[in-house]
């Protein structure tokens, strides 16, 4: 294991692959700036320039895009209390009043070195946790495959919306998008309506871009020509890049924050690990009357969190081919278009690959200190003056141009245009989008499992609920479908008692 | 009026029965798993359906609705996209994106002509360089860009 993960360090020592993680984390945090764009959607219009690289650099890049978007946010929340990600709404809380006593560079700073600490630590955590899970996971046969397939479906359909039943349906659609096509083990066609395009099935980017793409974009522009009169000036505050923090003023913070993110990336669902790892610095810090007043570990602790669950939600993406997050789905997606399997034959198969990547979300967690400091605050800060309204289109033409280059096919920009209509129409609908995503990306193997599981048993369903690690995945499940149900009918019966009707969601998670 | 939950249960009930019935022509074992994902599907947009009717969600006051103004904005940024994707394969992925950047962001209000002709035609020209050139990935045959060739 040694040898590989040092082997995984030396691959990255390629001219492409550092100029990779470089352009990587520039380009992240230049999105991440941009309110309203992040870590998944510039992942997904990226994905498609991936296509022609090289394994390493293409995940080099994307580990860039993702360690970066994260630090990116902070910007716009410092300077202009815009938080251009969700978890940089608690970095505004300290950031902008930081800004407004005259240290918005020091600030940026700080936000860098705390994203590049909890980026660093949490992509430690993946490097060793990784290998031992993936070698229990590697014992697993195809019955316990899919119902580990099942049990990651299970999960992001319940934890990553706030309705279960639209999360399963959601799922569901996304399991069903990935039938279509040529059935590979008894070379049907399936809902392909005749259209030869189809006979290959739906490509896995046009779903990906269509639907985390199309409709952030047109959502960007109609909110920005709502608010085309209110945008304050990035340039509001003086950047002077002083250093306002210590060591011994924010460990604690960093701390407190790394370990929750990396806990929150692990167990996928929390939405509020900001906010946890706010409240707890506050709890551990001896000045906590600062808080929400410029205090640098309330700033430290929200930047670090931000970053901290970046690679350890690829801890069950890669050992186990279980996606928690948008963008772990997105990196899944990444590796079976480079041609990997995710899941524990990948650390055997292709180690050199799994933890090249892995040091590559070290090192452009690293490269947020150069870049993410005063680079960001006097160079990448710049993007806040791009009118939004331009933006749109730009996205629009990358995400088409990318998903044509993917397989030279416009049935693919027709399919991503399609999807873009149907990701609008589940937002409007209360739908989340991420179990469609994790559904296309899972659901090949799934099945293939299930139909190789009955193959191995002469067609016996027993095979599937009759071995030990089969029933732990199949009680896993259970209770995490029927808990928030339970919940449900809980919550019915006491406002029926009550004569309350229900109260409506906040909006599922983008 | 049926409520948002009401309508999409409908339509995912109806959507799932479809891919079900549809299903019945595969054979060989492949109708398994669609068929199962569309009973799961019609059984889980039933509960949503009856939760819709006996238990309707109330929206908190103040809570922020969409203007017809919003919906408008949005139904044009659709269309206009929805034109531009079928242009591309006529007029050529660059003269098509050109024509879709000014035309979009003209409808959405932005009229810094100058600021908005210059970025159209450098970010398009730089995205196909990198395309063409660069990655060595052609894109769809343009009738201005094309002549370069």
């Amino acid at each position: 294991m040694f040898n590989d993960i040092m082997n995984g360090l030396l691959a990255l020592l390629d001219f492409w692959t550092i100029v990779a993680m470089v352009a990587g984390t520039s380009l992240g945090i230049c999105l991440g700036a941009l309110p309203g764009i992040g870590a998944t959607l510039g992942i997904a219009l990226a994905i498609p320039f991936t296509y022609g690289m090289g394994p390493l650099p293409a995940l080099a890049l994307l580990a860039g895009i993702h360690n970066g978007s994260s630090q990116g946010g902070a910007i716009p929340a410092i300077l202009l209390n815009i938080p251009g990600t969700p978890g940089s709404i608690v970095t505004s809380w300290d950031g902008n009043p930081l800004a407004e006593q005259g240290k918005a560079g020091g600030a940026i700073n700080l936000s860098a070195i705390s994203c590049a600490v909890g980026g660093t630590l949490s992509a430690l955590s993946l490097i060793l946790l990784a290998p031992p899970l993936a070698k229990i996971a590697l014992s697993f046969g195809p019955p316990e495959i899919f119902w580990v397939n099942v049990f990651g479906i299970a999960t992001v359909a319940a934890l990553l919306g706030d309705d279960l039943l639209k999360g399963l349906l959601a799922a569901c659609f996304g399991l069903l998008i990935s039938t279509v096509g040529l059935d590979n083990v008894s070379g049907h066609e399936r809902y392909t309506f005749g259209m030869l395009d189809l006979v290959n099935g739906i490509s896995m980017i046009a779903v990906m871009v269509g639907m985390f793409s199309f409709p952030p974009a047109w959502s960007l522009a109609v909110r920005a020509r709502k608010e085309a009169l209110q945008n304050k000036p990035a340039e509001r505050y003086k950047i002077i890049s002083e250093r306002i923090w210590t060591l011994a003023g924010v460990w604690r913070a960093w701390a407190v924050a790394s370990f929750i993110g990396i806990i929150n990336g692990i167990l996928p669902g929390s939405a509020i690990a900001s906010f946890i790892a706010y409240n707890e610095a506050k709890r551990v810090s001896k000045t906590p009357e600062r808080f929400g007043k410029g205090s640098i570990e309330g700033l430290g602790a929200a930047e670090c969190v931000n970053a901290a669950d970046n690679a350890s939600a690829l801890i069950p993406t890669l050992t186990l081919g279980v996606p928690g997050s948008n963008v772990a789905a997105l990196i899944l997606g990444a590796l079976l278009i480079q041609g990997f399997q995710p899941g524990p034959q990948l650390f055997r198969d292709a180690p050199t690959i799994v933890y090249g990547y892995s040091w590559a979300l070290v090192f452009t967690a690293l490269l947020l200190i150069p870049l993410g400091g005063s680079v960001a605050s006097r160079v990448f800060a710049n993007v806040l003056r791009i009118p939004t309204l331009i933006l749109l289109p730009l996205i629009l033409v990358i995400a088409c141009a990318g998903c044509f280059a993917s397989q030279n096919s416009m049935f693919d920009v027709y399919m991503a245009a399609t999807f873009g209509i149907v990701g609008l129409a589940m937002i409007r609908f209360d739908f989340p989008i991420a179990p469609v995503i994790i559904g296309v990306v899972l659901g090949a193997k799934a099945e293939f499992n299930l139909r190789v599981s009955l193959m191995m048993s002469a067609g016996d369903y027993g095979i599937l609920y009759d071995r030990p690690i089969c029933i732990v995945l199949i009680v896993l499940t259970a209770l995490i479908i029927f808990f928030p149900l339970y919940r449900m009918y809980k919550d019915w019966r006491q406002r029926r008692k009550d004569g309350t009707p229900r109260q409506a969601s906040t909006g599922p998670m983008h | 009026m049926a409520s948002k939950d009401t309508i999409s249960s409908i339509v995912v009930f109806l959507f799932s029965l479809s891919a079900y019935v549809l299903a019945a022509d595969f054979g060989g074992g492949a109708e398994l798993f669609p068929r199962g994902l569309a009973i799961i599907m019609m059984v889980v947009s039933a509960l949503m359906f009856v939760r819709a009717v006996f238990w309707p969600k109330m929206v908190p006051e103040g809570t922020p609705r969409m203007e017809p103004a919003d919906v408008k904005r949005t139904a044009i940024c659709v269309l206009v996209t929805i034109v531009y994707v079928a242009l591309i394969q006529p007029l050529g992925f660059a003269t098509a994106s050109i024509a879709f950047i000014i035309a979009i962001a003209y409808a959405m209000g932005f009229r810094n002509h100058p600021a908005l002709w210059l970025t159209a035609v450098l970010f398009v020209g730089a995205l196909y360089f990198l395309f063409v050139r660069v990655f060595h990935t052609p894109l769809p045959e343009d009738i201005i860009f094309g002549m370069f060739h």
